[in-house]
């Protein structure tokens, strides 16, 4: 069972390496302004993980890789616009790899580094020293010399612990002066504490050092606040990467973890598919509006599929070889191999008002205007719109469920049992009713868990033409404006869903067939 | 179609090939379904001559063309069946046109089009929305699904054996990973996994349709194989080759999987029809075979836009409808026939 889900999922993220070209000029493409375009990318990037290797990470990104990469980006006098913006943005946490490699750079390249180093002197308190000094290049060189020794993890630990546990003022401002070197502290301390009178204040630092707005702080309330905590969160889980530093160990560890494959599947596991890049809404919100309308059909499929099959595959078995019993064959091996979505073309063309007749509502599963009839009125427009689609989606089940149950029943009929009631001179009707029937049903009653597979696929099409706003319409809307996350979580949920139903079908077998029992010998 | 008649001579000593075959024809139903899918086929392959912009053969300005439709000859582009009629001189030139003189791309007859007319003389099933004939797109339809389904059934057909017999035959950990693959792919909607590896994929294409089919559905021909493999290894007459020195691949090849090729042939014939069904689906869907190719899914589309028009269902829906049934009927025949239980009873 894990190792099928796990394959599941590999499966499913393996779909979206399908798409050709990167997702990230597809999707961000249209909303972003001429300049920023690098910056874009990486925050959209960043976002999806793209930066990730798929499987394995053998070259694990960190502050110090990142603080490299810029430096050399700043050789290419097109890339200093976004290499100035992004050293300001680093902060505090690139000043130990970025600031001891300035004499290295080439003049040009210098002057891109040191612009973006003014913000953040600007930042951790400095900008004035620096103003005094005159030549920039010579302050920063002093200030490294100078406070070196105050740039260690362990260090920004301490000055956390101590705002927080004695509220020491002169903590604080110490830990806005190392700036975003304190991040990876600070988020570990709120990530282990919570939120209470103590470490609020220490999330009212957050926006002044990364320079991003979220809403709450001191004197909001407790919701927003909760809120705002995990939209930190969240944010450091995808960002983590740029301003903490990784060590031996965790580059061992990151090697596995840090891969688009275990920050999806991590996703996963909390049922959080991001957001529907169609329309900007979280997938887990229009599923939990989608999906009970879908399951609300296909589970009243299933009850007239059960409906029409025990009964058809009874009659017929108990006519083996009749005129009747070749004709129910028959049609419904004709049933079957009809296309549903012929089926319910044609029924709209005949039953739906365009036609010959007008029996049937068009589209949707409500009238307009039904929300303010009573609820009887309403509970019957919506068995009136769901007659089609149920059809639709049902007949090709009870075809093959008709055909089961017949063979079903010819099995039953045969055991010795059945002969022993009816040589004690039971009456037919008791014999089929009190001792075959529950029997001959097993076979079709395990069959259950197979028919949602089916269903799923049969929603897509039944959806579109029957105009219901359920989740097969919203997929086929999906695909076409190419909602990369709906489609994934879609998949792998209907995967879930599947595998449960096989699930369900061993053990509805065992529940049905006191004979099979899973503790015992099989 | 569990108790069709099982013939009355089925003399003992002939192959069991032989022996499934006449148990296939001796019923009826098996039979009409045969002659219905030998009949979808040749009008798969024949479609040129069915319908058609140029003439089968033209005497044409001094010249003769043999099979014009298929050649394409440079000096008659631009021209189409209508335009040739009203150049030819009478008594000089003559041609022999195909039943439906249009081809299924064609929207302009004499310069005009004529869209969403109902069937008459000229358009025996009417035209779709662009003026097209819907004979035509229903007769290229067919080769299109044919071709889909043939070549998608062969890609899963060829990786089923393959991975089924290597799982049946060497077992263990082998054996146990690819039941674990087919588990996991089998755990997918099939339907749906096509869709959404369809909506997954830049541009599509029918060759990557076939692919896609043949790549997702290769599970149940495995599982079959298989199964047919670990029975089989036990039978007395492999123990026989192997104590013959028989080697371990001329073995799985020669003796065991002939022998396990029954079920295959059943799943063939019911997946050539669940992939004609996928096809259509798709194209219903607009995701399947790209326009503006001729199919019967993209016809019933345009059914559901114009409902007044009932040609546009009824013709492409029949067709598909007769093409699925028969093939399924085939499959349930084969099915009967190969059936070990019967064969040897």
């Amino acid at each position: 069972m894990i190792p099928t889900i796990i394959g599941i999922s590999v499966v499913t993220f393996l779909l979206v390496h399908l798409a050709p070209g990167s997702p990230v000029t597809a999707s961000y493409g249209a909303s972003v302004s001429a300049g920023n375009v690098e910056d874009e990318a990486r925050m959209y990037g960043r976002r999806y993980f793209l930066h990730l290797p798929l499987f394995l990470n053998l070259h694990i990104e960190d502050v110090e890789s990142r603080a490299e990469d810029l430096l050399a980006a700043a050789a290419d006098p097109q890339r200093r616009p976004f290499v100035r913006r992004q050293i300001a943005a680093l902060g505090g946490a690139g000043i130990p790899h970025v600031v001891p490699r300035l004499p290295d750079l080439e003049p040009d390249a210098r002057q891109a580094v040191l612009d973006g180093l003014d913000v953040v002197a600007e930042r951790i308190g400095v900008a004035e020293e620096m103003q005094e000094k005159g030549d920039r290049e010579a302050f920063w060189r002093d200030y490294w010399d100078y406070y070196k020794m105050d740039y260690r993890p362990a260090r920004a630990r301490r000055l956390v612990l101590r705002f927080v546990l004695e509220g020491n003022e002169l903590a604080g401002r110490e830990i806005l002066k190392l700036d975003t070197f304190c991040l990876p502290a600070i988020l570990d301390e709120l990530g282990k504490e919570g939120l209470d009178r103590r470490t609020l204040p220490l999330m009212d630092m957050l926006p002044r050092i990364t320079g991003i707005e979220r809403a709450g702080g001191t004197g909001e309330s407790r919701e927003v606040n909760e809120q705002a905590l995990r939209s930190w969160q969240d944010w450091w889980w995808h960002h983590e990467d740029e301003y903490a530093q990784c060590n031996a160990l965790c580059r061992v560890t990151g090697s596995v973890t840090k891969t688009q494959y275990a920050k999806w599947l991590r996703r996963l596991a909390t049922f959080e598919f991001g957001e529907s890049t169609r329309d900007g809404r979280m997938v887990s919100d229009k599923l939990a509006e989608r999906l009970p309308i879908t399951l609300l059909l296909s589970f009243l499929a299933i009850i007239v599929a059960y409906l029409v099959a025990i009964p058809v595959g009874t009659y017929s078995a108990l006519r083996p070889g009749s005129v009747v019993d070749r004709i129910i064959t028959f049609a419904l091996f004709v049933l079957y191999s009809l296309p549903s979505f012929w089926v319910a073309i044609m029924l709209i063309q005949l039953l739906c008002g365009v036609g010959i007749l007008d029996l049937f509502p068009l589209r949707g599963l409500t009238s307009p205007g039904s929300g303010e009839w009573s609820l009887p009125a309403r509970a019957l427009d919506l068995a009136h719109h769901l007659v089609l689609p149920v059809f639709c989606l049902s007949y090709v089940s009870f075809a093959t469920l008709s055909r089961y149950q017949r063979s079903g029943m010819m099995e039953t009929v045969r055991q010795d049992y059945i002969r022993t009631a009816r040589a004690k001179g039971l009456t037919e009707r008791a014999v089929i009713f009190g001792h075959a029937l529950r029997n001959s049903v097993i076979p079709i009653i395990t069959l259950l868990g197979l028919q949602i597979p089916y269903l799923i696929g049969g929603s897509v099409i039944v959806e579109r033409v029957f105009g219901i706003e359920g989740m097969g319409l919203e997929t086929f809307e999906a695909i076409r404006g190419r909602d990369h996350n709906w489609i994934l979580a879609v998949s792998f949920l209907t995967a879930l869903l599947t595998l449960f139903g096989i699930l369900l079908s061993d053990i509805l077998y065992a529940i049905v067939d006191p004979r099979i029992s899973y503790e015992g010998r099989r | 179609m569990k108790e069709r008649r099982t013939g009355t001579a089925r003399p003992f000593g002939r192959a069991p090939l032989r022996r499934a075959f006449s148990l296939f024809m001796s019923s009826w139903l098996n039979r009409i379904a045969i002659l219905f899918v030998l009949l979808l086929v040749a009008v798969a392959l024949l479609a040129d001559f069915l319908a058609s912009d140029l003439p089968i053969y033209l005497r044409f300005e001094g010249r003769s063309y043999i099979l014009p439709n298929i050649t394409r000859p440079d000096e008659l582009r631009g021209l189409d069946n209508s335009a040739l009629l009203d150049l030819m001189v009478e008594g000089e030139d003559w041609a022999l046109f195909p039943p439906v003189p249009y081809h299924p791309n064609q929207s302009k007859v004499r310069g005009e089009i004529d869209s969403l007319a109902p069937p008459s003389l000229a358009h025996v099933m009417g035209t779709d929305d662009r003026g097209r004939d819907v004979f035509a797109r229903v007769v290229y339809g067919t080769r299109i699904s044919l071709s889909i389904g043939f070549v998608a059934v062969s890609i899963y057909v060829v990786i089923g054996l393959l991975l089924g017999a290597v799982a049946g035959y060497s077992g263990g950990v082998v054996d146990a990973s690819i039941s674990r693959l087919i588990e996991v792919m089998m755990s997918f909607p099939a339907f749906f996994f096509i869709l959404a590896v369809q909506g997954m994929l830049e541009k599509t294409s029918i060759f990557q349709l076939m692919v896609v089919i043949g790549l997702t559905r290769w599970t149940d021909v495995a599982r079959l194989v298989r199964g047919e493999i670990l029975r089989i290894k036990n039978e007395s007459y492999v123990t026989a080759a192997v104590s013959a020195g028989v080697g371990r691949i001329r073995l799985l090849v020669r003796h065991i999987l002939p022998n396990a090729m029954g079920p295959v042939l059943v799943s063939i014939s019911f997946g050539v029809a669940g992939s004609v069904l996928i096809e259509a689906a798709l194209s219903f869907l607009g995701f399947g075979t790209p326009p503006p190719t001729a199919s019967w899914g993209e016809l019933l589309t345009q059914a559901y836009a114009h409902h007044e028009c009932w040609w546009l269902t009824a013709f492409p829906g029949a067709s598909l409808f007769v093409t699925v049934l028969s093939y399924n009927l085939a499959g349930e025949g084969l099915r009967d026939a190969v059936d070990p239980r019967l064969l040897y009873e």
